[in-house]
């Protein structure tokens, strides 16, 4: 019956993959039973089902009976362990390309995973809240004289007002820092410690934020005033191992007060742009504080309902602020909101929590990471093609005895991947050291192998050996591409068009981009460093904690006493720092910065008076109303003329009456924030009662005597209240903290970039001259003299670099003006940065071509010519 | 007798290959075994286990020539051996032994197991 019908046909791929895995001498009779069973089945059976049928029949075979043997007797492992041999061969033959060819793809690789895992963790930022995509930080702009403020901190009635008027919102929630002020806290009288991170939230903080807890209920930790949650780390700093649950705090604020420890939850981990040990629930005594928009001091967070919509909640946003402040309506504040997990890259708001990135800094780390594995890719790429010459005769052996094209691309294609390879364990092994290094510069612990990571690592991976495998197979299409006996007796010239010399060009391009880079973010850094601040933040000290001291005039008295203090004075703020911000201005209102200081305090910090004078403690008027000293912005935009200084002038309106002042003084612009921000109007009063800290000018010579001796003064004084002190140059550096993390990762990979480029010329240096051995040799016979012989070399390449300057140079320029653009106050891009990087470049270029072909001009090329 | 000792599969692969005398090969016994026992056993299985019993010397194997139903292919006939033999005899000698000790009594009171 079957005979007389067309036979089905099984599936091609299926039959071929059971010849592929099955033993010779089973596949005729394993072969002839499925097809015989497939004709039974493709008789009754739709095809596919038919078809699935034989295959799950045909996977039935793969079982040690009828699968081929992969001993020392299959083809495949005989043929794999030759190539492994003659890989070996030839790394020993030539121990320097293949160490050299290693190590810069490790650099690479290493520098390339370094990168990528300090980026994951910058862009992992607040998303490890449960829901961390439907919650929002609302912030406000501060409208002033059509000016746009930027502000994080909003009213506290916005929070619970949202809550209970917008259907979107599931909850809201307000967060008071402590801004700045360290509070006293302990549990025992010896057991004492200034802590500033302490958080005053409402009861719901830890249903909108996800922070485990390790004791105690999250929905009931902070539900009464008298509770405090700890952090692990400070429940182990304060209670040990002793239970904390239940146990009492005291916070010496103006009044000692006792709270009782009602939960532990974890550490705040380093990706949140929060940074609490302390939760203590918001309350006060004697305000309704949720009526209050006056006051913008408060952080204001909404998680949104799971189908609430973003976009409408945000337009219900202004109309509900307006409505609740109709005082606001002729130029009114502008209210909006940011996802949180948008906050640490893209936010640039004053009163940021905490220190926050920028998405351009994080472009230029991507953008180097990157550059240093395409150098060092090319590097590889560049040095396996370049080697090709020293291959020609190998390759024509192995042709002329018989090997097929695929064999020579597998024995290019082990030897490639066995260096990928290496590489990557050598190249994860250094970026484990490097983060292990860098756990200071970033604050917390990394590693490689954190779960995280592990895609970078897997995505490196197919790369390189992708890389690996593509470097092999150039050379072995090349070769193969070649007749035969061609290969035997010469190496073909190159043509013009030369891929080596296009990938050199590429290398020396980034590196000198790289340069460039490096030296404008430094010249920035320098220019920040050297600038003129308007003050001299140099010697001062900070005394902190002024505000715990009973009588902190007998402080001032007795440090004035001593000899090598120059001024000193209190404030209630520090330069760089945190500042108090009024309105001010007629007709129009703009913010003014003040600090309330002592007139003491004009002295330690030198600044520069150009019209009036200092405060005077003789005269009882200083220490009134508007009088007040000014910077020079905020002279400009008062509009009031430098004559007019010292006598009484309109300064602001309160709804219909005029308000008068007096500026005592007027002092040169400084700067008082980062070189971000253009300077901004500042004021200062004076009044008796400031608390804050105590500035004082001092002499640095004998630093820790002086010191020593501060103390001494310190505790005679302060009633066993700590003393706790910084320099305020220190303090202020740290406003560039991103820009000079940024330099030194800059320079670091900057000079491994140059360092593989470099590793890149020398490699190709060597090749070119090995194979013009007898050509030099030749020429000198003839009467070449040294110099000849080296600029045979070194005009070919120098031209290379040229040309990789001409064309890098350029996109350095747009690259860094981008970046410059951030800042308010910005170093120049002076040609000098270019020459130094086209300088620089050409000059390491020069250096290895020369000292190559020196040597080679100057060895006994007779040797040479007697060869073969 | 150790090393003869004969799983149910093999004794089942045994008596199907005996039963088709001349003609059993893999492919037939597959169908046997459906058809008879309504077991539907890979093929890889049926192949293995028909290996197996000729490396112990139940069974002998030899390459016949292809037919159209199988595309030409040759198939593998197994015939039993006499030591094949002798262990189904084996079997079937300790079964009815062991038949023949039950006493009658127990055939009487048997229980149904619910479950």
């Amino acid at each position: 019956m079957s005979s007389t019908k067309r036979p089905y046909n099984p599936p091609k791929a299926a039959t071929s993959f059971l010849r592929w895995f099955c033993k010779e001498g089973l596949v005729e009779e394993i072969e002839g039973d499925l097809y015989e069973y497939y004709q039974l089945y493709a008789q009754k059976n739709p095809r596919w089902k038919a078809n699935i049928y034989y295959w799950s029949h045909l996977i039935s075979f793969l079982r040690q009976y009828s699968l081929k043997k992969k001993t020392q007797n299959s083809k495949y492992i005989i043929m794999f362990s030759n190539y492994f041999k003659f890989s070996i061969r030839y790394f020993r033959k030539h121990p320097l390309s293949a160490f050299l060819n290693a190590l810069s793809l490790s650099i690479g690789i290493a520098c390339f995973l370094f990168i990528f895992i300090y980026v994951n963790g910058e862009f992992s930022y607040d998303k490890y809240h449960q829901d961390a995509d439907r919650i929002y930080r609302v912030v406000i702009d501060l409208v002033k004289n059509g000016e746009r403020l930027p502000d994080a901190t909003t009213p506290p009635a916005l929070a619970p007002t949202l809550k209970a008027t917008l259907p979107e919102v599931e909850e809201a929630t307000r967060i008071f820092p402590s801004w700045g002020v360290k509070y006293l806290m302990g549990v025992t009288p010896e057991q004492q410690f200034y802590e500033d991170g302490v958080y005053r939230v409402d009861p719901n903080f830890l249903e909108v934020f996800s922070f485990k807890a390790i004791q105690g209920d999250p929905k009931t930790m902070l539900d009464d005033p008298s509770k405090v949650v700890l952090t692990e780390s400070m429940a182990k700093k304060y209670f040990g191992n002793e239970d904390p649950m239940g146990q009492e705090i005291t916070f010496f604020d103006r009044d000692p007060m006792n709270k009782v420890v009602s939960g532990i939850i974890e550490d705040v981990p380093f990706n949140s742009h929060f940074d609490f040990d302390f939760l203590i629930p918001l309350h006060f005594e004697d305000r309704n504080i949720d009526e209050i928009w006056g006051w913008y001091n408060y952080y204001t967070y909404v998680k949104l309902k799971e189908d609430a919509v973003h976009d409408v909640f945000e337009e219900k946003l202004q109309p509900l602020y307006l409505s609740n402040n109709p005082a606001d309506t002729i130029s009114p504040n502008i209210t909006y909101s940011q996802p949180v997990s948008d906050i640490h890259l893209k936010s640039e708001l004053k009163w940021e929590l905490g220190t926050n990135n920028t998405l351009s800094n994080i472009r230029i780390f991507v953008s180097v990471g990157l550059f240093i594995l395409i150098i060092s890719l090319i590097n590889y790429l560049n040095l396996t093609i370049g080697n090709m010459s020293q291959r020609v005769k190998e390759a024509g052996v192995r042709r002329t005895f018989g090997a097929r094209k695929i064999s020579l691309i597998h024995q290019f294609i082990t030897e490639s991947v066995i260096i990928v390879l290496c590489s990557i364990f050598f190249g994860v092994l250094l970026a484990e050291i490097a983060l292990s290094q860098m756990e200071l510069l970033f604050g917390r612990a990394i590693s490689v192998f954190d779960i995280e990571n592990l895609r970078a690592l897997l995505v490196l991976t197919i790369l390189a050996i992708g890389m690996g495998v593509l470097a092999g197979v150039y050379p072995a299409i090349y070769f193969s591409s070649l007749g035969k006996s061609e290969n035997v007796i010469s190496f073909k010239r190159e043509g013009r068009f030369d891929i080596k010399k296009m990938l050199l060009v590429a290398q020396f391009a980034i590196s000198s981009i790289m340069i460039v880079g490096t030296l404008v973010v430094y010249k920035q850094l320098n220019y920040f460093k050297n600038a003129d601040m308007g003050f001299n933040p140099d010697q001062v000290l900070i005394i902190e904690n002024i505000g715990s001291l009973s009588d902190p005039q007998v402080l001032l008295e007795e440090v004035n006493k001593l000899s090598f203090v120059e001024a000193a004075g209190f404030s209630n703020g520090v330069v760089g720092g945190l500042n108090w911000t009024t309105s001010i201005g007629y007709p129009d209102q703009f913010l003014l910065n003040y600090a309330v200081i002592y007139p003491g305090y004009m002295d330690v910090m030198e600044f520069e008076f150009i019209a009036g004078r200092n405060f005077d403690s003789a005269i009882e008027s200083d220490r009134q109303g508007w009088n007040f000293i000014l910077n020079e912005s905020a002279l400009a935009q008062l509009h009031i003329p430098l004559e007019k200084v010292g006598e009484s002038v309109v300064v602001t309106s309160s709804q219909d009456s005029l308000i008068y002042g007096k500026v005592i003084g007027v002092v040169k612009d400084f700067h008082f924030t980062d070189f971000k921000s253009a300077i901004k109007p500042y004021c200062f009063f004076y009044r008796e009662n400031v608390t804050n800290n105590l500035a004082l000018r001092m002499d640095v010579a004998k630093m820790s005597a002086n010191l020593q001796a501060l103390e001494d003064v310190w505790n005679n004084v302060a009633e066993g209240v700590p003393f706790e002190t910084y320099f305020l140059d220190q303090a202020f550096f740290k406003l560039h903290e991103v820009e000079e993390r940024l330099s030194s990762v800059m320079l670091s990979l900057t000079f491994l970039s140059v360092f593989i480029a470099f590793i890149g010329m020398l490699s190709i240096v060597n090749i070119a001259v090995k194979g013009r051995l007898k050509e030099v040799a030749v020429r000198k016979v003839l009467g070449a003299t040294t110099p000849q012989v080296v600029n045979l070399f070194t005009k070919r390449f120098l031209l290379l670099v040229l040309i990789a300057n001409i064309i890098g140079l350029p996109l350095a320029y747009l690259t860094m003006k981008g970046w410059l653009a951030d800042f308010a106050y910005r170093t120049t891009m002076d040609p000098m940065v270019f020459l130094l990087a086209m300088i620089s470049t050409i000059g390491v270029a020069y250096l290895i071509i020369g000292i190559r072909s020196l040597k080679v001009a100057n060895s006994n090329l007779t040797n040479r010519l007697s060869d073969e | 007798m150790k090393g003869t000792n004969l799983g149910e599969f093999e004794e089942l692969l045994l008596l199907i290959v005996a039963s088709q005398y001349p003609e059993a090969y893999g492919f037939s016994v597959r169908e046997e075994l459906k058809n008879s026992a309504g077991r539907s056993v890979a093929m890889g299985a049926i192949h293995a286990g028909l290996s197996r019993l000729e490396d112990k010397g139940f069974l002998s194997s030899a390459l016949a020539s292809g037919t159209h139903e199988r595309g030409g292919r040759r198939k593998r006939l197994f015939t039993l051996t006499q030591t094949g033999k002798e262990a189904l005899e084996y079997n079937r000698s300790l079964r009815n032994t062991l038949w023949d000790k039950i006493p009658q009594l127990s055939w009487k009171n048997l229980k149904y197991v619910i479950d």
